[in-house]
């Protein structure tokens, strides 16, 4: 298929926006269920506040009743970002929305990638209507999901299609790194007492596995782990596949590709810029008072991206 | 009589029955409860499975189904719901010698459906000649006034037909009813043949099955052959409804099939009379659409200003010669089931052939005399609106109570001129899985006619079967299933 409906690129840049979100979910849960049963005997408040912090990585999405015990923290996480149909960022409603998607795009989807999407909706569905065990279950469409990623790598053409859905995968990843960055970093960044150093430990490593970059980070940086060589990191290193630089390098590669070397446009532009800023102001980036307000700023920076591609491509 | 057939023993010890029809024709199996001819290597393979192994591949069958999202939607449940088209694993089987037959009769009588539609919106002969009454054609809800005149080109309407067939008690094939606006289904007939033999490969063994997998090809040259003049390269787009559209697997199935666009309404503009779609290049031209949504639905301007399925302009566009609507717009026309009894007389104006399809008897409600007639004879008949599809609005006079042949004759009687009638054909059965064992099931059959550079018909078809016990209703939105149609190249090749 020589041309691509402006509507259907919108429709595929979601579905990888979707199941990349599924994807980081499911990592995520399992890192907080695996925090819980790690710290909550040594700072059962961090824990709660951890369930809680979900919220901050996912704007807009809705927040758990605070002063809950860390019990009825998990549970209601668990209930709230597993299968919550309230909750339009949950695994299933990503799932979900991500196999919508990819419904209306069939024609652009080898049979392999749509029936490992189908597949994996169709597990999270029936566990709706049984009694489940969440990491089970959480591990299970983790696994599905790297199906997905497996079925696409294989076999999808490497054409516009490929082009979009790789920039909203990436877009989500660098997005929601950036969020987690944003307000999960900050907390660590003053030096803890003796007694928090496991919990401090913790929490960084927790924030390296939510983004699945643990061991990409100590091959890269070794077993010592402070705030700053984490936030630099995740903010620079340019082969770790979820740095935002990575992922930055990547939607820019595929804009390209897109683009075939046409007049350059505002999103393109906004890119170059952002790279730019990623190659050559880490010292000054990572050296100013207000990191969160560094995310914060390029996370602003990453949603003009999406804006500008809105534009450009999906409302013609 | 109950034919069982024993299993080698080193499958198990059990056996599977097979009923024949108690009445009408059986497709497979004798009255002594033999199976016919080509049935003979199917039967007997099928015989080599215990229940067990048989409902372990139809679990196969299911998930497969599931898997791969080959769904419809069915409209008046909540919303959205998918359910998978029941697909029975014994292969309905026509020899090529009677395919032959059917495929020339099919050839004929969509030819005929296309000089009919032609002269209805040109030079009107058939209806000045009193071959088919005047008023009767133009006050059909699918006849298009505002498309007289108009002349598609090549004078190909319907690009795509298809055509219900049922077997009558002897055997025979009549036909039932034609589709020409946007005949739906053969997506499962691709599919259920890639079904079956994935799940039941060894009943393939002996037999030549012509293959089904052309079918996109021959759907993209019929298009490309219709598109307007002067296009070396003529692009095509499939035009849906949407995702809420019962039969949107069919129309995104087709698009990839074809390697074209899926489109909606919303993706598509006309300027100065030319169709483009919008794409991420900006606007790209669209020379043929294959349309499955409703005539009234294609344009605001000229049919229903509420619509917002289709496209303002499109028809003028069309009218202009720059687009190809296929089918065109207006060619419902000709499979309203009041203009239905006039097709044998429709067959020998414009071809001057005797008709090679058989048909139905049938009485027209907008007919005083026969209208009476259904009236006194609703308990026997089967009653259907003129307009109607999916086996909506209809009844089946044998197998309805007398309370709702009592509710239907009120609904008649309002609007008698909106029905036909026709004797409840005992329509043959065919051996279908049970989940126990295989009982006789009704079955009818649609075969798929492209009308492109010639008249081609896809060697196969749409089987549908009524899943229940004694049941006349087939269609999918009302519990019926489907098979897989093997048109044999040779009788047995092996």
């Amino acid at each position: 298929m020589s041309v691509m409906l402006s509507r259907s690129a919108e429709n595929i840049y979601w579905m990888g926006r979707y199941l990349e979100r599924g994807g980081n979910l499911c990592r995520m849960l399992l890192v907080a269920e695996q925090l819980t049963v790690e710290i909550r005997g040594l700072a059962p408040s961090r824990t709660t506040e951890f369930w809680e912090a979900f919220a901050d990585v996912f704007p807009g999405s809705p927040r758990l009743q605070e002063s809950l015990d860390v019990d009825a923290a998990r549970m209601a996480g668990l209930h709230s970002w597993l299968l919550g149909t309230e909750n339009e960022f949950s695994v299933a409603s990503s799932i979900h929305s991500a196999r919508e998607n990819a419904r209306v795009v069939r024609e652009y989807l080898t049979r392999e990638v749509f029936e490992q999407i189908n597949e994996c909706w169709l597990k999270l569905d029936a566990s709706v209507r049984v009694e489940h065990d969440p990491d089970a279950l959480l591990s299970q469409v983790q696994h599905a999901i790297y199906g997905i990623g497996g079925a696409i790598g294989r076999t999808f053409s490497r054409d516009e299609a490929f082009g979009f859905l790789d920039i909203g995968v990436m877009l989500e990843r660098v997005y929601r790194v950036l969020q987690l960055l944003r307000h999960r970093l900050p907390l660590l960044m003053d030096t803890p007492s003796e007694i928090d150093i496991p919990v401090h430990h913790a929490l960084l490593r927790s924030a390296l596995r939510s983004v699945g970059s643990l061991e990409n980070y100590r091959r890269s940086n070794g077993a010592g782990m402070t705030p700053h060589a984490v936030a630099s990191f995740l903010l620079f290193d340019t082969s770790s596949t979820h740095s935002v630089a990575f992922g930055v390098a990547s939607i820019e590669r595929s804009l390209a590709e897109i683009e075939r070397g046409g007049v350059l446009t505002d999103a393109a532009r906004k890119l170059g810029r952002l790279s730019s800023q990623l190659r050559y102001e880490e010292r000054d980036l990572l050296g100013r008072h207000d990191f969160a307000a560094v995310c914060g700023g390029l996370a602003g920076d990453i949603e003009d991206v999406h804006e500008s591609l809105t534009r450009l491509y999906f409302t013609v | 009589m109950v034919v069982r057939f024993r299993q080698p023993d080193s499958i198990g010890d059990m056996t599977l029955k097979w009923t024949p029809a108690p009445s009408g024709y059986d497709e497979a199996l004798e009255p002594s409860g033999l199976p016919r001819g080509l049935y003979d290597s199917v039967v007997s393979t099928l015989g080599n499975f215990d229940q067990g192994e048989v409902r372990r591949r139809e679990d196969l069958q299911e998930v497969s189904l599931v898997n791969q999202g080959i769904t419809f939607t069915v409209y008046g449940e909540e919303e959205g719901t998918e359910r998978v088209f029941p697909f029975d694993f014994v292969p309905r089987i026509i020899g090529s010698d009677e395919w032959q037959l059917l495929e020339a009769g099919l050839i004929q009588r969509v030819t005929a459906i296309n000089l009919f539609l032609e002269d209805v919106y040109g030079d009107q002969r058939c209806l000045r000649e009193g071959i088919i009454p005047f008023d009767l054609v133009l006050s059909r809800s699918d006849f298009r006034r505002e498309l007289i005149g108009t002349r598609p080109r090549h004078g190909i309407f319907t690009h795509i037909t298809g055509v219900d067939l049922l077997r009558g008690e002897s055997g025979e094939f009549l036909v039932l009813e034609d589709n020409c606006r946007s005949p739906s289904g053969v997506s499962y007939v691709l599919e259920n043949r890639n079904l079956l033999s994935r799940v039941f490969p060894e009943i393939f063994a002996k037999y030549g099955v012509r293959p089904v997998d052309l079918y996109p090809q021959m759907l993209l040259e019929a298009l490309k052959f219709a598109a307007p003049r002067g296009r070396e390269r003529p692009s095509v787009a499939v035009l849906t409804p949407g995702l809420d559209n019962s039969a949107y697997f069919e129309h995104s199935f087709l698009a990839r099939e074809m390697g074209v666009p899926l489109v909606e309404g919303r993706d598509l503009i006309v300027e100065n009379d030319q169709l483009s779609m919008r794409t991420t290049r900006g606007r790209q031209r669209v020379d043929v659409l294959y349309r499955r949504v409703d005539d009234l639905f294609l344009d605001p301007v000229v049919f229903n200003s509420g619509s917002l399925l289709g496209v303002p302009g499109l028809i003028h566009a069309w009218r202009a010669g720059n687009v190809t609507i296929a089918n065109a717009p207006g060619a419902g026309v000709a499979d309203d089931k009041s203009i239905y009894p006039w097709m044998p007389d429709i067959v020998r104006f414009f071809l001057d052939e005797e008709p090679l399809l058989g048909q139905i008897h049938t009485w027209i409600g907008r007919r005083a005399d026969d209208a009476a007639y259904i009236r006194e004879h609703l308990a026997e008949l089967v009653v259907k609106l003129t307009d109607g599809a999916g086996g909506y609005g209809m009844l089946v006079g044998p197998t309805s109570s007398k309370k709702e042949i009592a509710e239907f004759a009120t609904v008649f009687d309002a609007n008698p001129e909106k029905y036909i009638a026709q004797p409840l054909v005992e329509f043959s059965s065919h051996p279908t899985w049970t989940g126990d064992d295989f009982s006789p099931r009704r079955v009818d059959m649609r075969p798929y006619v492209l009308y492109g550079e010639t008249v081609k018909v896809l060697p196969g078809g749409l089987t549908r079967v009524a899943m229940e016990e004694g049941s006349y209703v087939v269609n999918s939105s009302q519990g019926g299933g489907s098979k897989d149609t093997w048109v044999l190249a040779e009788e047995l090749v092996r």
